[in-house]
């Protein structure tokens, strides 16, 4: 079992972004400005971390990144 | 909108291209060995310096740290000048930019060489590359900016890289065949940078600056957030576990939230934006800071 959970990924996304509130499940990260492209290797490295283990990189597309609700789909089950 | 000053410049650096162009499949000596107690970078440039990490680890683990820093950096370079060369390639038949068509084609056959011998040092003397991932999220929203935006993000990885060249080449203990490849990279990156400053400055004056405040503010910050994403690229879990370390993400954050190392990046940040003054403004009193000129 990962330690990815919701409340760990809008913590970090929280933690790295002072400007972010609420955190919808299904709001879309990326197009939202919630986490930019250069905040993102490291917000990658912690979910890896979680994981431990890398992501595979045909993964790392932003469709896995979308929303929290996908990040759990995609990796949350994966450990 | 070539301004004869800029476009002089990149005249004359083509021009030294062509006088020191060099083959670089017979440039190195991929057998030459690097003795197994040597430092590969010098220890003020590994992410380490200057934390408790640092002070607790024996010579042994820092001299490992070295070589995988430096493999990670070399690393970085292939992978951060591809990118270079993709935004310099996308511009270089752009109407205005005509004057530098020339430079802009020895700017990509000399990145294409760093590309090719940094890839063939790591696979000669540490057997891969380390892997980066990323994403592009399609767009800052700043597609009004894009030119001026690339050609920062080119001069501004550039003088990261040579911050490192510089330090490692001033460094006598570092062997002969890290030293090398760091010269070559320093000699043709010198030109590049020259020519980089002297773009973004004119793009700037000419065109980013005429914009409203908001616009501006929201570029420089996004280039600052750029710059610091190249900074942390030093930092990577990867090499940490290479260089036995353990837990090695819990160690990249434990760095990059240390107090010593964040006044390290302020450092450099300051040094390589104080090359951009009329930019970025002048160095505050304090030297790690900048103030954005209003004029």
């Amino acid at each position: 079992m990962s330690g990815i959970t919701a409340e760990g990924i809008v913590r970090w996304l929280r933690e790295n972004n002072p400007a972010v509130g609420h955190v919808d499940p299904d709001a879309n990260l990326l197009a939202e400005g919630i986490i930019d492209s250069f905040k993102f290797v490291g917000f990658l490295l912690h979910l890896e971390s979680l994981l431990g283990r890398p992501i595979e990189r045909e993964k790392v597309v932003p469709e896995s990144f979308q929303s929290v609700n996908r990040i759990l789909a995609n990796f949350a089950g994966s450990a | 909108m070539p301004e004869t000053r800029t476009a002089s410049l990149a005249a004359a650096l083509s021009e030294r291209s062509r006088r020191e162009f060099y083959n670089v499949y017979g440039a190195f000596d991929w057998s030459e060995p690097i003795p197994a107690d040597a430092f590969w970078l010098p220890q003020g440039m590994l992410t380490t310096y200057g934390t408790s990490i640092h002070e607790a680890a024996g010579p042994g683990r820092l001299r490992e740290l070295s070589k995988w820093e430096t493999i990670n950096l070399f690393s970085v370079f292939c992978v951060g000048e591809a990118d270079l060369v993709r935004e310099i390639v996308q511009r270089i038949h752009r109407p205005g930019l005509e004057p530098y068509f020339d430079y802009f084609t020895h700017f990509i056959d000399e990145e294409n060489k760093h590309m090719w011998f940094f890839k063939q040092f790591c696979l000669a003397y540490a057997g891969k590359l380390y892997d980066f991932k990323k994403i592009g999220f399609g767009g800052e929203g700043m597609s009004h900016l894009d030119d001026f935006l690339a050609f920062m993000k080119v001069a501004l990885f550039e003088e990261f890289g040579d911050l490192y060249n510089v330090a490692a080449i001033r460094d006598r203990a570092i062997p002969e065949p890290v030293r090398r490849i760091h010269r070559v990279h320093h000699n043709d990156e010198v030109g590049h940078i020259l020519v980089g400053r002297e773009i973004a400055a004119m793009l700037f004056r000419d065109h980013v600056s005429k914009l409203p405040p908001d616009n501006v503010a929201r570029a420089l910050k996004y280039l600052r957030g750029y710059l610091n994403w190249v900074l942390e690229s030093a930092y990577n879990p990867q090499a940490y576990r290479d260089a036995g370390f353990a837990d090695p993400y819990g160690m990249r954050l434990s760095l990059l939230g240390d107090a010593a190392r964040k006044e390290r990046h302020r450092s450099m940040a300051g040094e390589i934006l104080s090359r951009y003054p009329s930019i970025f403004g002048e160095p505050s009193p304090a030297g790690d800071s900048h103030v954005r000129n209003h004029r």
